[in-house]
Order: structure tokens, then C-alpha cells, then sequence
């Protein structure tokens, strides 16, 4: 049997919890998405970012570990699509090196977001200085 | 000229501005550099100063060739403070050349076609010199 204090109390949060079982159904996200939510919409420079990194995986094969470095710091910051692979790559590790300024320049041409652009713009800066810091250029 | 061609010659515009200032600080800061007491200062500021008025060049052609006439330097520009010894002068010329990169770098969004390539090819060059000058290569330069 129970005391009068315990009834008291069960009576009192009886109807608290199912008021917080009636609010967990009603506004579960999960279980009740926003039907009017729209699809994110493609990157429309998705293709300019994977064609980058593919590029400066080709010109990466047998790179010192100073353009490694700068590298995965630029593929970090570009985000590229999962599985992306290095791009066949002609000429010797100077000559790729050389060439990746012209391709991220080329790259920060044709992308169409401002924040993209100077993202690329900036990593072909880094990649000039670190050839001339490498009497490359 | 729609608004996006306008929008780039003007940043174009913007950068050759910039290179009238830069080319008059340098040459300012190497008439205060002795080439026999420090060669080796004397000679990237003349590298650099021969760099800016090329750039200058570059950038003026293509506003001549958008039709409009290219911004006119001002008489005279502010010099930077601290150049009284060859260290400051140094130190000055690096500022300038990091500034110059950064300008850059904000004005190339700004700019469509080969208006945004010549920024952009300026941009490496003014930051690969940020070397000659005593700077340290960094991941992303003018951010």
C-alpha cells in the first residue's frame, strides 16, 4: 500500500510525464521532417574543386615533404568529393610542380563562388612561394 | 559594358592603383638602400621595383584595351614609417609586398576572364618576392 506522501507525489507527476511522451511524438525530427525542406543543391564548382585535387595528387607523386605539407592543407580546405584520384601527370616532379601554379590559377579562373576563387588564388601563391623558396621559380 | 565587365576592369583598376603607390614607395626605399653596404637589399628592391612597374604595365593594357583610361598615379604617396636604418627598410618592403598580395587576393573574385587570370598571375608574383625579402612561405599568402 502507499503512503499518502508517495500517492501524492505519483499523482503529481503522472501527468508530466505523459505530457513529455505526447511532446517527444509530436515534435520528433526524426520521425517528422519539415516537408517543405528542399534538397541541398549541387556545388556548382563540386567539378572545378575534384579536378583541382586530382591535379595536385598527379603533381604530388615523389614530393618533398615540405609540398606534401602544403597540399593536404590545400586539399583539406577545397573539400573534394570522396574517392577522388590523382590525374595522369606528364614530365618530371619539377615540371608538374611548375605546372600546378598554372592549373589552381586556371582552376580559380573558372570557379563561379568568390570564397572558392581566393581559396585557389591563394593556394597557387603558396605554390609559387614554395618554388621559389625551392630556386624553382 | 555590362555590370560584370565593369565590376572587373574596376578591379583592375584597384590593383593598378595600388602599383603606382608600391612603385613610388620602392623607389623611395631604395634611394634611402646603399648598394655597397647592403647588396644584397639594394638589389631585391630593384628586382621588386622592376617587377611593380611591369605589373603596372600589364594592368594598364588592359584597361586601355576595355576602352577606358587608365587611373593616373598620385603626385605624391605617404612613406611608411621606421626606414632609417637598412633593417626598417627591409621590414618595410616586406609590408608592402604582403599588402600588395592581400589586395590582390580580394580584388581577384571581383574580376571575370583574363582580368582575374593577370590578378591572379600578379598575385604569385608579388608573393613569391615576400621570399626575397626576408618572408617565410605560408600555405595560404594575402589571407
Amino acid at each position: 500500500m502507499l503512503s499518502r506522501r508517495t500517492a501524492v507525489g505519483a499523482a503529481v507527476v503522472a501527468p508530466l510525464a505523459a505530457s513529455a511522451c505526447s511532446a517527444s511524438e509530436v515534435l520528433d525530427p526524426v520521425k517528422a521532417p519539415p516537408p517543405s525542406t528542399p534538397p541541398a543543391p549541387a556545388n556548382p564548382d563540386q567539378s572545378v574543386i575534384d579536378a583541382t585535387v586530382a591535379a595536385i595528387l598527379g603533381a604530388d607523386e615523389g614530393a618533398p615533404a615540405a609540398f606534401v605539407q602544403l597540399h593536404g592543407v590545400h586539399i583539406e580546405a577545397l573539400a573534394p568529393t570522396k574517392g577522388v584520384t590523382a590525374a595522369a601527370a606528364d614530365g618530371g616532379w619539377q615540371q608538374r610542380q611548375v605546372a600546378l601554379v598554372t592549373a589552381l590559377t586556371t582552376a580559380a579562373g573558372r570557379a563561379v563562388d568568390p570564397q572558392l576563387v581566393t581559396l585557389l588564388a591563394s593556394a597557387a601563391a603558396g605554390q609559387q612561394q614554395l618554388l621559389r623558396a625551392r630556386g624553382l621559380a | 559594358m555590362t555590370t560584370a565587365d565593369s565590376a572587373s576592369t574596376e578591379a583592375v583598376q584597384a590593383a593598378l592603383a595600388v602599383e603606382h603607390s608600391a612603385i613610388y614607395v620602392l623607389g623611395s626605399l631604395g634611394g634611402l638602400t646603399s648598394s655597397s653596404a647592403a647588396p644584397a637589399l639594394a638589389q631585391a628592391l630593384t628586382e621588386a621595383y622592376d617587377e611593380h612597374v611591369r605589373a603596372r604595365e600589364a594592368l594598364a593594357t588592359h584597361v586601355v584595351a576595355a576602352g577606358i583610361e587608365p587611373v593616373a598615379p598620385s603626385a605624391v604617396y605617404d612613406l611608411p614609417g621606421g626606414i632609417g636604418t637598412e633593417k626598417g627598410v627591409g621590414a618595410a618592403a616586406l609590408r608592402l609586398e604582403r599588402d600588395t598580395t592581400a589586395t590582390y587576393l580580394s580584388l581577384a573574385p571581383k574580376a571575370t576572364g583574363s582580368d582575374r587570370t593577370l590578378l591572379i598571375q600578379l598575385l604569385c608574383r608579388t608573393a613569391a618576392r615576400q621570399l626575397d625579402l626576408g618572408g617565410k612561405p605560408t600555405a595560404f599568402p594575402g589571407t
